[in-house]
């Protein structure tokens, strides 16, 4: 045996005897306990296609699919898939070359500066793996301003930050602390204002070397929050943004190719550290273009489709954590999850009481349809307060003060005179 | 073009006429500059009201939808505000709008214009006056149809 799997072997015995003699369970938490026969399955795979059909019946496969735009994928652990986005990002770069969606998406290019990333976006130009090299970290990393200073951008970013502190404090003073504009568009927050004012003051006429670690990291921050595109402040221009992709290739370099803090994008790999969507644009949606976002989209999805791709993103996207009780999630989508986690348990009853309210009307109508069609062989019991509702049932039974009204069905009810009639024709 | 120069256009807008500078500096920072090609639809008549524009560069048309398709029914350029009736009584939109060439506009949110509107009085009383005088045109433009319809009716009682 090996040594590895034999020491895990022991620590398994382990907890079991300590479990035996503290009273708990001795059952092994990390096993299968899926009952796969249970629900007319024979394995874990099966499961996963047929979870596919059951968010098609209740309607949330394509938002599964879009959380699974947003998930990763580990390029080295699955090499196909990672072949198939490469495929899929020529396709769609194709596509986006085309007349009709030129200019909707900026793309990574390590020689230019993208205007609609971010300052710390455009320096780093990948992912951070090292913590130090997050966004929020940057201004505090001694490496990165090392870098920073050959090519005398540290006095640069300084004076921007400056400039960009002054702007926000005369944009925000007389915005009410609790505004939402604060946490939309400013770059300092309510509480952080006061601070900048007496900052600027106090380091005014101060080169950058001068400045106190703090003061320099407060001012450093602002800058790099900066996107050319989105917020037309003026204050990057194009020998700046040129000098910036000088520091980049030097950042990639060093920190991407030789220590591994970075990431970098890359034009013939995929990013393991950056969304599927990152990965299939590779670049970035532009700002200022009415529906660019709809339209990339659309075209995202053709590619995705004629690739074959669909069925492995909604995979990705059913490992998106959904927070506590699905908090992550919107109404709508926890309750069409309420009913798909019913639907694949394979019942012969199912009861679902008011359990689409949460929806529009088109989406309830689509999944009643659905359902309909999933349970034509069994029984789907549905409360509702519409009668219209009903219409489409076998057997209807109204209760009216917590006794059976009337019963029968649809064609026996609709007669004048019944309880249902009266109910129809009120809605 | 940078969020001085756009401070600047919205200064000439009649109802921002009043505001200061840097409410006028946030009103241009929290918008959106949107670029629209020769004959892009901003929005069409009963689109939801989810922003309202000023025209940076180039013009737009005001299109309305006749049986014989759609018809131009006036030309809207620089420094003109588009959409924000819609926005103030929270209805569709009233007519398509469309541009003529490329057309730089601001976005202005409709909560942000509603905030705008409701926390400075000179510009709710422009948009009170022009409310009014809207209200005062459609009077008279349904009298003077009223006018026409009742002489139309009285010439065919007359035959």
């Amino acid at each position: 045996m090996h040594p590895a799997s034999d020491s895990a072997h022991a620590h398994k015995e382990e907890q079991r005897r300590e479990a035996q003699l503290s009273g708990n369970s001795v059952f092994d938490t990390e096993a299968d306990w899926v009952d796969y026969k249970a629900i007319g399955l024979d394995s874990a795979e099966a499961l996963t296609h047929r979870a596919i059909e059951v968010l098609q019946i209740v309607d949330l496969e394509e938002d599964v699919y879009r959380l699974g735009l947003q998930g990763s994928i580990d390029a080295g652990a699955q090499p196909e898939l990672a072949e198939q986005i490469l495929q899929a990002r020529t396709a769609l770069r194709a596509r986006l070359a085309e007349k009709d969606f030129k200019g909707l998406v900026e793309s990574f290019d390590v020689d230019r500066y993208n205007s609609n990333m971010s300052v710390a976006e455009n320096l780093l130009f990948g992912a951070a793996l090292d913590p130090s090299f997050s966004e929020q970290q940057l201004p505090d990393n001694e490496d990165v301003l090392h870098v920073l200073q050959e090519f005398g951008l540290v006095q640069n970013l300084v004076d921007v930050g400056r400039q960009v502190a002054t702007l926000m404090l005369d944009l925000f003073t007389g915005v009410e602390p609790g505004s939402p504009l604060f946490e939309q568009f400013s770059f300092i927050s309510a509480d952080d204002l006061p601070l900048f004012r007496t900052l600027l003051t106090r380091t005014e006429g101060i080169l950058a070397g001068d400045l106190s670690r703090e003061d320099r990291r407060m001012l450093l921050s602002l800058p790099l929050k900066l996107v050319v595109a989105r917020h037309r402040l003026g204050l990057v221009d194009e020998s700046f943004q040129e000098r910036l992709v000088e520091a980049r290739r030097v950042l990639t370099h060093r920190f991407g190719t030789l220590r591994k803090c970075i990431e970098p994008f890359d034009s013939e790999r995929v990013n393991s550290a950056v969304s599927i969507q990152d990965n299939i644009l590779f670049g970035r949606i532009v700002h200022g273009r009415a529906r660019s976002g709809a339209q990339v989209g659309a075209l995202l999805g053709e590619v995705v489709n004629r690739l074959n791709l669909r069925s492995a993103l909604i995979k990705a996207g059913l490992d998106y954590q959904i927070g506590i009780a699905g908090s992550r999630l919107a109404a709508a989508q926890r309750q069409k999850l309420a009913i798909a986690r019913a639907v694949i348990k394979h019942p012969y009853i199912l009861i679902l009481d008011e359990a689409t309210v949460a929806l529009d009307e088109s989406a309830q109508n689509r999944i009643r349809h659905n359902l309909f069609e999933e349970f034509s062989d069994r029984t789907l019991i549905w409360l509702v307060h519409r009668a219209e509702l009903a219409g489409d049932f076998d057997n209807i039974i109204i209760l009216d003060d917590g006794k059976v009204a009337e019963q029968g069905s649809p064609a026996n009810l609709d007669q004048p005179g019944t309880l249902f009639s009266q109910l129809y024709k009120r809605a | 073009m940078d969020i001085n120069a756009e401070t600047e256009t919205l200064k000439k807008v009649p109802l921002f006429v009043k505001l200061d500078s840097s409410r006028l500096k946030l009103l241009a920072f929290t918008s959106s500059l949107m670029t629209f090609d020769d004959q892009e639809i901003l929005f069409e008549a009963g689109d939801p009201s989810d922003s309202a524009y000023v025209i940076m560069s180039g013009d737009l048309e005001i299109l309305t939808d006749t049986e014989q398709g759609y018809a131009v029914a006036g030309v809207l350029s620089v420094n003109d505000l588009v959409g924000e009736m819609g926005v103030l009584t929270n209805s569709p939109r009233s007519a398509t709008i469309r541009a003529r060439g490329q057309v730089k506009a601001l976005k202005i949110d409709a909560e942000m214009f509603l905030n705008l509107v409701a926390e400075n009085p000179s510009v709710a009383l422009s948009v009170m006056c022009q409310l009014s005088e809207k209200i005062a045109r459609t009077h008279r433009q349904y009298e003077a149809t009223q006018a026409r319809l009742q002489s139309l009716l009285a010439g065919e009682a007359g035959h």
